[in-house]
């Protein structure tokens, strides 16, 4: 993991908000790939994302962490093995409100497992708060308990503090004795 | 080695009153005496005059060089009184009363082994609280009683018989306040003691809330976890067992919990790994008593299971710590 490109893939089914979490974290303004959805992502949204969402992070040193957001479509699922290169870690969003969460979790997790061996995953629940979703406990519980010690926390990927937390927890998995010390 | 004097607090049960006195009287330990606030088996013990609890235990208890009352109006011809609000000035003229009679015994030896005995704890000692003294015990006794029919619980406010404090709603492990759940804050670290607090069971949350309409909800899990975090004040709860090892089932929820500094870093390593309290502390040793607060939350939820101690393995050659402390930078920022 001593590449100077690193990145950070933020995974998830349609209507999650990887394209909303992209936005909040990035410094620059988001390259996306969004167009009129077309197929039954139109049920869903009025847009999707086609190809990924792409932002960056400036830190010190003018070293950057690269942020992508894949597209949700299983069509795409191609597009996923090749974002996996010099990967810190996965960041799945799931929406707590689609009547399907538990296959589409099965589905990411799996479609990501090699990933998330070789680097850290965190799971974002987004959309608890809408009427008729599920409760995060329930998104947890239906999590396959070889995930379950990975962070699971609710977010709202429109609150920037959510998503920093999910970042840190990320982090702290691949390393947890690190020291930090961010004062300097 | 310093000498532990543990100095007990009776009627102070404001979170930030507490946690200001516990403040001043730890902040006098100097090259000879450690200054600890415990809960019990105190040498020296500060009574807040000014509240019910306090006034019961004076009832009981003179004041003493052992006992100090503390009040807003100074009590006549009383030798052991402290003027509230309470100063640093106050707290050392009580300790140094303290030390002079402890130390004024002719036999040095004698002197030794009184403030030996009276010094049960040393540095490396945790502290331990009772959670039942507090609203997190409160509230997981409470749940212990709920019967299959129930599906509500009216807690209501401690010092009143009627005034609601909180309504609880199990099967959706909901909690409604009639107020700011900020002001449910302060009951977190308030030390309720003998006092009660009242709760009613019902078969559904109809009417329960007797026209008052809630303002704001939370889950129950957070307010177990945030009243433990709060009562713990880094200290273990009672029966704890610091060479026990454990693992958590999975991480707490910590977008909406309380946090404290190295709450991740525990969580991350208590995930991955069966670790005892002491093994967690040796590995993040900055971190000690935030160790303690965390496993009372932890705990009081249910989140560990008992399995064989593991040793983490040591991750940091394959990664860029430089790289990582940015990426921290960044995320805290």
């Amino acid at each position: 993991m001593k590449s100077s490109y690193q990145k950070i893939i933020i995974a998830g089914p349609v209507g999650a908000g990887k394209t909303t979490a992209v936005c909040t974290m990035s410094d620059i303004p988001v390259v996306g790939t969004e167009v009129k959805a077309s197929d039954d992502t139109k049920l869903l949204k009025e847009n999707t994302t086609v190809a990924m969402d792409y932002g960056t992070v400036a830190l010190d040193g003018n070293q950057k962490l690269h942020l992508y957001g894949t597209p949700g479509q299983n069509r795409f699922d191609f597009m996923w093995d090749l974002l996996g290169q010099n990967c810190i870690g996965v960041i799945l969003l799931v929406d707590a409100s689609a009547k399907e969460y538990k296959e589409q979790l099965d589905f990411f997790l799996d479609k990501f497992s090699a990933l998330i061996k070789q680097s850290s995953l965190a799971i974002g629940v987004n959309k608890t708060n809408l009427p008729g979703a599920a409760g995060f406990n329930e998104v947890r519980e239906a999590i396959d308990e070889q995930y379950r010690r990975y962070p699971i926390f609710e977010v709202d990927a429109r609150h920037k503090p959510d998503l920093m937390l999910l970042v840190e927890a990320l982090l702290f998995v691949i390393d947890p004795k690190i020291q930090v010390d961010v004062s300097g | 080695m310093k000498k532990v004097i543990n100095i007990g607090l009776i009627g102070f049960n404001q979170y930030r009153h507490f946690d200001n006195i516990k403040f001043l009287f730890e902040n006098q330990s100097d090259r000879r005496y450690r200054f600890l606030v415990v809960e019990k088996q105190s040498d020296l013990t500060i009574v807040n005059a000014d509240s019910a609890e306090g006034q019961q235990f004076l009832s009981n208890n003179k004041t003493g060089v052992k006992v100090y009352a503390a009040a807003s109006i100074p009590t006549e011809n009383d030798r052991y009184f402290i003027q509230k609000p309470i100063s640093a000035k106050g707290l050392k003229k009580i300790l140094n009363n303290f030390l002079e009679t402890l130390n004024a015994d002719k036999d040095p030896n004698k002197s030794n082994q009184s403030l030996a005995r009276a010094t049960s704890s040393n540095h490396s000692t945790p502290q331990y609280y009772r959670p039942d003294n507090y609203l997190q015990g409160r509230i997981l006794r409470t749940l212990d009683k709920v019967s299959e029919d129930n599906d509500c619980i009216r807690l209501t406010m401690p010092y009143s018989h009627k005034n609601l404090l909180i309504v609880i709603t199990i099967k959706k492990r909901q909690v409604f306040i009639t107020s700011d759940s900020n002001k449910l804050d302060k009951f977190y670290g308030f030390m309720f003691g003998a006092t009660k607090v009242d709760a009613q069971f019902f078969k559904s949350c109809e009417h329960v809330l007797n026209g008052e309409e809630p303002v704001s909800c939370l889950s129950l899990d957070k307010l177990i976890w945030d009243s433990s975090v709060g009562a713990s004040l880094g200290r273990l709860p009672e029966n704890a067992s610091e060479t026990t090892p454990f693992k958590l089932k999975y991480w707490p929820n910590l977008t909406r919990f309380k946090i404290k500094n190295g709450f991740l870093q525990i969580a991350a390593l208590w995930s991955q790994n069966s670790l005892s309290i002491e093994k967690v502390k040796d590995h993040l040793p900055h971190y000690s008593q935030h160790i303690n607060s965390f496993y009372s939350a932890a705990s009081s939820l249910g989140m560990f299971e008992k399995a064989e101690e593991s040793v983490p393995v040591d991750s940091s050659p394959k990664v860029d710590k430089g790289f990582f402390k940015k990426l921290f930078k960044w995320a805290r920022a």
